[in-house]
């Protein structure tokens, strides 16, 4: 499932990042891989972009670049 | 291309974004001298020299934030291009941030495996310490079998010992020989990270093994707040309302200072040879000159101290964040925000910050919207024709009307952004991916030299511009009659009063004559020259500015257009207030925009667009008021 699709506080394993190949790259990069415990840990004001933890820092992504999160 | 500056070896700084790298780089290098930057069509790079405290002189290079050695974008590429073929640095520092270790190593890696002599600089080592625990830094250095630094970004601690295991780095016998990353691959770059992760948990030691690797408790407490949906937005505007004003409020005493000096210069020159040529070119052109570049100084240094205190704080990442959703819908990024802002006070630097946006597009969008900000050279201009508006009406009228104008500039630069990002073809997609930064109280000392760095970073880049615009629209009001004693005769026939004469039919169907247009040309050079140009037409020599106002009111509601009807009418005063909102009327901000976007044809498609745009809908406006009047 999406990381962008769980609700708010998730705290997950990343299976997979599939999708924009300029976004996982990116993602993959700033630590997103595979077997990363990532945290969803608010909304924005706006509702986009969301904060989500990975190894103790807080990212803000935008929904389109969570959607790649596979959890 | 570091030759021409230095003949010392070079160091690259590199590192992700935030991490610490343009810090670092300014104690290296300074606060002022010897800083060069490339501009071009993508992100530059700047070179500058080690001071002589850390002894012999090095180059000093800071790229663009990186994670990785492998560019996705153009942007990126000028980084590794930077490294690998346009400097060719003896060492490169990385710089890392101790609390994202297991993350930001990867890069480090990366540059081992491409060959370079790399030296670690360890940033943020005080958040470290502040949840209990201690990096063991010489393990670290024996695992990535590299040097390693730690640096204290705010007070300087750790650079000269940097400096100089950088040349003990760069006297290490040994070919480099580089080559390109390759091999990796995602499998590896997931090894890696792993391989990494267990790296950093082996490193840092501390009783509480938890708490080292969550989210620092204070940030996550304050984002809480600070990005909750409703309290976030309302801190927002309240923070960025504060900011504005602050501009405005704090920096009109300072401002009126600056300008009262340079006023009492200009007669005091002007006294020294009564009505000669030089001495009129010493006050009215190099002194009036050069107090166009200084007037805004304060208000330009009032808003760098806000800002930086704020991103030293950790709110800017937060605010780009906050606004990155409503400024994606119209082409741009949450990364413009702060050169959207900045555009209030003035362009010239707003055009200088918009170098953090990493898209070239998103970033060519920001710099062709920001001439629309209603920055403060706007002011007087606005000052002057609504206090003609709204003659004899309460206070509150031309207060509030005068709100509405930067409303209305927010619409304008938003409809901009809009149209233009339809013709401009999305050639990459466009990406957010921003790691906030952990809350820290500013360090006052390092707040108020970074305001001073950039302040003089902009006088000496805009000043010269300014000036040499402001004596060539002196010697265009003052030549040819330049004999002539009476002020008001010389400029009423001098170059630019021709010029204003040739435009007069344009001036026309705008509600002007020519001079109204004299006025605007003079505007070009800054356009809060308008209001002097005015008033040195209509032979208004109050020089108490307050009284200056009123009897240049008086001569405007006097004068009589061609047909011996009312110049300034309601109308003709709207149409000239709707030019001033448009018209890129700067020749200064022509010259800022030309090197940031490292084109000719951008800076001249936007003046050229602004100012007919400004043209077309003044005269519209003009037209539509006189039929309902």
């Amino acid at each position: 499932m999406k990381l962008s699709d769980k609700p708010l506080n998730f705290v997950g394993v990343i299976k997979d990042l599939v999708g924009d190949e300029a976004y996982v790259s990116r993602l993959r990069e700033l630590g997103f891989v595979r077997g990363e415990t990532v945290a969803l840990r608010g909304k924005t004001p706006f509702g986009d972009p969301l904060m989500v933890e990975i190894r103790g820092a807080v990212v803000a992504l935008r929904k389109k670049e969570a959607e790649c999160i596979q959890v | 291309m570091h030759s021409s500056l230095s003949p010392g070896p070079v160091g690259a700084l590199v590192g992700p974004p935030n991490a610490g790298k343009t810090t670092l780089y300014n104690w290296l290098t300074g606060s002022s001298f010897a800083t060069v930057n490339y501009p071009g069509s993508t992100v530059e790079y700047s070179v500058g020299q080690t001071l002589d405290v850390y002894g012999e002189r090095m180059a000093a290079i800071d790229t663009p934030g990186i994670y990785s050695l492998i560019p996705k974008s153009p942007e990126e590429k000028v980084t590794v291009d930077a490294l690998f073929t346009k400097t060719n640095p003896e060492v490169v520092v990385a710089v890392v941030d101790a609390t994202q270790l297991s993350r930001h190593l990867l890069l480090v890696r990366q540059l081992l495996d491409s060959g370079f002599r790399v030296v670690v600089a360890l940033t943020m080592m005080d958040l470290v310490k502040k949840k209990g625990a201690t990096l063991d830094i010489q393990t670290l250095a024996q695992s990535l079998q590299v040097p390693v630094v730690a640096i204290d970004g705010r007070l300087g601690g750790g650079v000269k010992e940097l400096v100089d295991v950088m040349r003990a780095e760069i006297a290490r016998k040994g070919e480099t020989g580089l080559r390109k990353p390759a091999g990796w691959n995602d499998e590896k770059i997931e090894a890696m990270h792993r391989d990494l992760a267990r790296l950093a948990e082996s490193v840092i030691h501390t009783d509480k093994p938890i708490s080292v690797f969550r989210v620092d408790e204070q940030t996550a407490k304050l984002d809480s707040v600070l990005l909750h949906p409703v309290w976030g937005l309302l801190t927002f505007v309240l923070i960025m309302g504060t900011l504005f004003s602050s501009i405005y409020w704090m920096a009109a005493p300072l401002m009126d200072f600056v300008d009262g000096g340079f006023s009492s210069a200009a007669d005091w020159a002007a006294g020294l040879g009564e009505g000669t040529l030089w001495a009129n070119f010493l006050s009215k052109g190099v002194i009036t000159g050069l107090g166009a570049v200084l007037v805004f100084v304060p208000q330009i240094f009032i808003l760098f101290l806000g800002m930086i205190l704020l991103e030293d704080w950790g709110y800017l990442a937060r605010a780009a964040t906050i606004i990155d959703r409503p400024l994606s819908k119209i082409g741009l990024n949450g990364r413009s925000f702060v050169p959207l802002l900045s555009g209030y006070a003035c362009a010239i630097p707003a055009m200088m910050a918009a170098r953090t946006i990493s898209s070239k597009r998103e970033r060519l969008l920001t710099l062709f919207v920001i001439p629309l900000m209603s920055c403060s050279a706007r002011l007087p201009v606005y000052a002057l024709l609504l206090a003609y508006l709204f003659q004899d009406a309460p206070a509150w009228q031309p207060g509030l009307a005068l709100l509405g104008l930067y409303v209305l500039s927010m619409v304008i630069g938003a409809a901009a952004a809009t149209i233009a990002s339809r013709f401009y073809k999305q050639d990459e997609s466009s990406w957010f991916m921003m790691e906030l930064p952990v809350y820290r109280r500013p360090v006052l000392s390092h707040v108020l030299r970074n305001a001073f760095r950039r302040t003089s970073s902009y006088v000496r880049k805009a000043g010269p511009a300014i000036l040499i615009l402001s004596l060539i629209i002196w010697a265009g009001t003052t030549f040819p009659n330049y004999q002539v004693a009476d002020e008001n005769q010389r400029i009423s026939t001098s170059y630019a009063a021709s010029a204003g004469r040739a435009i007069e039919p344009l001036m026309e169907p705008m509600g002007g004559d020519w001079r109204v247009g004299l006025s605007l040309i003079a505007a070009f050079a800054a356009r809060e020259v308008f209001v002097a140009a005015l008033a040195l037409i209509f032979n208004v020599t109050d020089p108490d500015e307050e009284s200056m106002q009123n009897s240049l009111l008086t001569s405007m509601k006097a004068a009589t257009g061609p047909s011996g009807a009312p110049l300034f009418t309601p109308a003709s005063v709207l149409g000239l207030i709707v030019f001033f909102m448009i018209a890129l009327q700067c020749l200064s901000t022509v010259a800022v925009a030309r090197k940031e976007s490292g084109s000719w044809k951008f800076a001249a498609l936007q003046v050229v667009l602004f100012t007919a745009a400004a043209y077309v809908v003044a005269v519209a406006v003009v037209q539509t008021v006189k039929l309902f009047s």
